[in-house]
Parts: structure tokens; C-alpha cells; sequence
């Protein structure tokens, strides 16, 4: 993307006057043939038409799979960037598609203070360590007199409030762009089911079908790929994950009065979880 | 995903040719097509149907009903078979515009 030239909107206009697929004054934004006739990618074709668009020379009307496309490449940069799975160039290139498709179709991505996960790893090990703790410590109550079980667990809660309190944050970040990716990836599973119902009720071929369908699919593949890498890199930080979840309601019954904090954190994790097991499901 | 792109529809805003072109007549008779500045000033190269080469705006034979491109060759071709505009099929006087180019 090169950023905006009026030299080359006037080319884009120019061709989009003579292009010979236009019918009236209406014509599908073509990349592929903006592409073949002046060279250069999509999106700087999609940034020209764009500034073409704030001088109020050319209108973009839009379908709900354009809308989709933006919420998908808006989670995808959330995603990367938490995960910390590309550098700040690709993530900023990336997020420059989603602001100038944003434009086109009058949406604003929203701005966020996301963690980045490999920024807290080592707090989030310490954090695994001490629900471990936790954990061992539940196991073990019944060998120990109950004075010493207390003692040993006021100490090792304590601990864990400066764990929980440094990886809150992150945690929250993690959670939330998950929501937004399970969100968008049940939307689009959705969306393909339903055209492709439709296709087959109508007994429809159409190349314009085809796409939505192609495009879906492989929307729902970036998805699972960047849950996986989500997967990863939660069982790296928490090498105990299936321990944690498999007690954490036996844990949170036990320690949850004395220490809320636990409560609120276990919840986190549980629903970290959830959006994980969707990936396994899949 | 990104293939989605092709789902956005554009539309161009306003009368817009008015602004790109006006066919008048000369003193000697014949007929010429006048760029506008507007026009003028979009300055680009867009491709001639018939031979898929470039073509320059200013220089093209631009067909009267749809404003597709033609090179001054290509549309004396175009006159000299009396053949419609290969996009919109309706302007079928090349002859008229090809005349003293």
C-alpha cells in the first residue's frame, strides 16, 4: 500500500469510466482487472478508490460478507497482536487493509490497549505454579492436621495475589479477543451453511457462490489456525492446563471465601478454556 | 478471505459525462470529441477494446454513448465496417468521429 496519489485515484476514475463491465453508473470493485490494466495490489486500488470516495467522486455500497471481511481482519490483527505471532510491521500493514476497507464501508475499527501475552509468559508460569500449589495442596489435606493445612495455604494464597494481580490484564486481553475470534468464526461457519443451503435449494452455480463460499472457508481456517497458536501458547505458559481445569471448581470451592481474587481469575481461565474447546470440537 | 473484496459495489457520483467529453462540430464539417479540463486532467492510459492495447484518453476516439476508448486505428476500423461499439453495441458512426483524424 502506498499511501494516497492523486495521480493514481485519477487513473483508478479513469478506468473505472471506460471499464467495460460497468453497467450505468454501478460497477464491482475488480481488482484482479484494476491489476492487469495499472498494476499494484487490491488495496492500494481499494486506498485510491477510497480518497476517490472522500471528494465524494465514486460511493461504495457494500454486502454483508464485506462487513464480515472487516470484523475478520480487525480480530485477526487483535489476535496477532496479543499472541505476539507476527512483528509490529506486518501487524501495522495489516491493521492499515482493515482501517482503509473501514472507510470504504463507514465502520471505525476500534482502538484497544491489548497485553501481549509473550510480554507476561514468565508471570503467567508463576501463576500456573502457585494454582499448582493449590492443587497439591487440596490433594494433600486430608495427611496434614488442619493447622498446618491453613498456615501452608495463607502462605501460598498470598503469593498468588501478586501473581493474579500482575497477569490480570492480560489474561482479560487474551479473553476478550477470543470471544471476538469464536464470534467471528461461528458467524462465518454459520454464514457458509447457509449459502450453501441456499445454493443447493436453488440449485444455484454461481461464480459469485463460489467465491463466498472459498472465501468462508478459508476465513474459518485463519480462525482455527490462530486458535491453535492460541492453544500453544496457553499450555506453554500453563504446562499444568488440563490439571487447572479439571480441579478448578474443587479449587475455587475451597479457597474462593478466602481469596476472591481466586474466584474471578478461575472464571477467567475456565472461559479461556471454553473458547479453546471449541478448536478441539472442530 | 480478501477475494471478498469483489463483493463492494461502487457507484460514480454525479453526471459525470458531462464532464468527461462533448462531441462537437468543426468549421469544415467533420465532428471531434472535446475532453473537458476535467477530463483532461484525469490524464491516465486505458486499454482499447478491440486490439487490448493502451490507450491515451486525450488521444483516444471515445464512443459517444458509453465513453469506451478506442484508438484512432482501431475505430477507423471500426467506421470503415460499419461496425457497432463493441461495448454497448449502440453507436454504430464511427465514420463521424474518425473523420480528418
Amino acid at each position: 500500500m502506498t499511501g494516497y496519489d492523486q495521480e493514481y485515484s485519477r487513473r483508478i476514475l479513469v478506468n473505472l469510466l471506460t471499464d467495460p463491465h460497468r453497467s450505468g453508473k454501478t460497477i464491482y470493485f475488480d481488482p484482479d482487472s484494476l491489476s492487469a490494466r495499472l498494476g499494484g495490489h487490491a488495496w492500494d486500488h481499494l486506498e485510491a478508490i477510497v480518497a476517490l470516495s472522500d471528494v465524494g467522486l465514486v460511493k461504495f455500497y457494500f454486502t454483508r460478507e464485506v462487513e464480515l471481511l472487516f470484523r475478520f481482519l480487525v480480530t485477526k490483527v487483535r489476535m496477532w497482536h496479543v499472541l505476539g505471532i507476527k512483528d509490529q510491521d506486518e501487524i501495522a500493514f495489516e491493521m492499515r487493509k482493515a482501517t482503509t476497507l473501514g472507510r470504504a464501508i463507514g465502520k471505525e475499527p476500534v482502538s484497544r490497549q491489548d497485553q501481549r501475552v509473550p510480554d507476561h509468559l514468565e508471570a503467567l508460569k508463576k501463576l500456573s505454579t502457585q494454582l499448582g500449589k493449590l492443587l497439591k495442596l487440596l490433594d494433600g489435606k486430608k495427611l496434614v492436621s488442619r493447622e498446618v493445612y491453613e498456615k501452608v495455604a495463607a502462605s501460598v494464597l498470598s503469593d498468588t495475589v501478586t501473581c493474579v494481580q500482575s497477569t490480570e490484564a492480560v489474561l482479560a486481553s487474551l479473553k476478550a479477543a477470543l470471544t471476538d475470534l469464536v464470534e467471528v468464526m461461528k458467524v462465518l461457519v454459520q454464514e457458509r451453511y447457509r449459502t450453501a443451503e441456499l445454493r443447493d435449494k436453488l440449485g444455484l452455480n454461481l461464480e459469485e457462490l463460489d467465491l463466498i463460499l472459498s472465501s468462508y472457508s478459508s476465513g474459518e481456517n485463519d480462525c482455527r489456525r490462530l486458535l491453535q497458536e492460541a492453544d500453544q501458547l496457553v499450555r506453554d505458559a500453563f504446562p499444568n492446563w488440563d490439571d487447572i481445569m479439571k480441579s478448578a471448581d474443587r479449587v475455587r470451592s475451597e479457597f474462593a471465601q478466602k481469596a476472591p481474587f481466586l474466584d474471578m481469575v478461575l472464571k477467567q481461565l475456565t472461559s479461556i478454556n471454553e473458547m479453546l474447546v471449541v478448536l478441539r470440537q472442530a | 478471505m480478501e477475494e471478498l473484496l469483489k463483493r463492494l459495489r461502487l457507484e460514480i457520483v454525479g453526471d459525470f459525462k458531462q464532464h468527461l467529453n462533448k462531441i462537437e462540430q468543426t468549421g469544415d464539417g467533420s465532428w471531434e470529441i472535446v475532453l473537458t479540463e476535467r477530463a483532461e486532467a484525469f490524464a491516465g492510459t486505458v486499454e482499447c477494446p478491440v486490439d487490448r492495447e493502451e490507450v491515451r484518453i486525450e488521444d483516444a476516439v471515445l464512443c459517444p454513448t458509453c465513453y469506451t476508448p478506442y484508438h484512432v486505428d482501431c475505430a477507423r476500423i471500426l467506421a470503415s465496417r460499419s461496425e457497432r461499439c463493441w461495448k454497448c453495441d449502440r453507436f454504430d458512426r464511427f465514420d463521424l468521429l474518425v473523420r480528418g483524424r
